[in-house]
């Protein structure tokens, strides 16, 4: 490329970020244009340009800035488009945490802040971090930790502990309300840090983070395609026995679950988990559709598998405990759940 | 030439009735851009950087003042032609009257204070 050629690319490329704050289409639009008349007035010069033309050209084109500037003054924001999803974004953020298919309305929250161009890296990183599954942490806090409360017996009269944490239902009462203050809070800081106009598809930050949002979803997919196949295979085995089957209602007593039995299916556990030592096998299971299971291994325990209500496997290797933990908790309805467990020879256990 | 720093006063009294100089000069005919442009800055008091008057178009575009349409050209790649829509016409025709009134209400004070 000759050196003029040079010199108005560069050019145009300056135009280019100067523009950076309008959206995609009108900076193809304005640098298509100001590309076509530079062309323009350098073919009315005939032959080789020099460089001092092409400079008093460029000159009465304007300075990026001062074509920018005009841009500004004249922007009227947004599309509709990047409103509806800036507003999807905020919604989600604060009660996407709420709704069926616990969390993936909050993650879709989070995917579509990061993706979004309205919004700085920094506040994209506030937003994210800063009370994470929105209203929906406080409100679970509440339920799973302090949904019943039991009475202490303390010097001066009865005292309410709450069974999450064992913590004193005042401290646990001043931390929900602390987390949904902060969770409106964050929702209102994103409202008002919404730029006029979006910083473009090609701002760095901007494609970086929408690069983020594209491999981290496709790494979900992936790790949740591999839950699938292992939940496929699981349907065709087929002859598991079943050898135990409970109904739980909110069991996430820690303590209950773990040692004194009784109130939330420990006994049940008992059938399930053997071994030498005992430990148990912990299977806190919440009868709704935001059912979280999580299991600890029993001795010589490999596996363990669950049917939901309506006939479907759900099989883990316990080295996936957690990943189970999570598919568990998108299957939206799970009334009843049978568990199974079985060794590393695939033996049945618990009989 | 195009004075790119210029009087201040001017520039901003540019800045309002730039758009209506453009819709006026497409009232007649169709035109490149380029043509456009440079017929802007032909006239004296109304030059501006050239750059800045395609934003202006790109806005009046959007705001459907102006409709383009590509036309092949026989030297060089296709051109963009600006055309004058009847929303803009209606637009111009209102701010015609309302700048004849505001000249004139200019005009009682300043020809006064000129004499």
């Amino acid at each position: 490329m000759s050196t003029t050629g040079r010199a108005v690319k560069r050019y145009l490329s300056k135009v280019e970020r100067a523009l950076q704050e309008a959206g995609v289409d009108r900076r193809r639009e304005i640098v298509g244009e100001i590309e076509t008349h530079v062309r323009e007035e350098l073919s009315q010069i005939g032959g080789d340009p020099t460089e001092t033309q092409v400079r008093s050209i460029l000159d009465q084109v304007g300075e990026p800035d001062e074509i920018a500037a005009q841009e500004g003054g004249a922007s009227t924001g947004r599309s509709p488009v990047a409103r509806l999803r800036d507003l999807a974004a905020v919604t989600l953020l604060l009660v996407g945490g709420l709704m069926i298919y616990f969390p993936l309305g909050w993650l879709a929250g989070v995917a579509l802040l990061w993706w979004s161009d309205s919004w700085t890296v920094r506040d994209k990183i506030l937003g994210t971090s800063v009370v994470p599954l929105g209203l929906a942490l406080p409100i679970y806090a509440w339920i799973s930790g302090c949904g019943t409360s039991n009475p202490v017996a303390a010097e001066g009269g009865t005292r309410y502990v709450c069974d999450w944490l064992n913590m004193p239902r005042e401290l646990m009462i001043g931390i929900v309300v602390l987390l949904t203050l902060a969770a409106l809070g964050m929702a209102a800081y994103l409202c008002k840090k919404l730029r006029s106009s979006g910083a473009g598809y090609w701002s760095r930050s901007v494609l970086t983070s929408r690069i983020l949002v594209v491999l981290i979803a496709a790494g979900a997919i992936g790790w949740f395609s591999t839950t699938e196949t292992l939940l496929k295979g699981a349907g065709k085995e087929g002859a598991w026995k079943v050898v135990a089957s409970w109904r739980f209602q909110y069991c996430l007593t820690y303590q209950h679950a773990l040692g004194e039995g009784g109130a939330c299916g420990l006994t049940q556990a008992e059938k399930v988990g053997t071994g030498p030592e005992r430990t148990g096998l912990k299977v806190f299971l919440v009868d709704d559709p935001y059912s979280v299971f999580s299991g600890l291994v029993p001795q010589g325990v490999e596996r363990i598998d669950l049917v939901t209500a309506s006939g479907r496997h759900i099989r883990t290797e316990f080295s996936r405990v957690l990943n189970m933990t999570f598919y568990a908790a998108l299957v939206p309805g799970t009334p009843r759940v049978e568990v199974v467990a079985f060794d590393g020879e695939g033996n049945i256990l618990g009989h | 030439m195009v004075p790119a720093k210029d009087g201040s006063s001017l520039s901003q009294m540019r800045k309002g009735t730039l758009e209506y100089c453009v819709l006026a000069l497409l009232l007649d005919k169709e035109m490149y851009g380029f043509d456009l442009v440079k017929a802007l800055s032909e006239v004296d008091g109304m030059a501006t950087p050239q750059g800045t008057v395609y934003p202006l178009l790109a806005r009046l575009r959007r705001e459907e003042l102006v409709s383009t349409e590509w036309q092949e050209s026989t030297a060089g790649p296709p051109r963009r032609y600006y055309r004058i829509t009847p929303k803009g016409k209606r637009a111009l025709k209102g701010f015609i009257e309302e700048w004849r009134r505001f000249k004139d209400a200019v005009d009682v004070f300043v020809e006064r204070a000129g004499k």
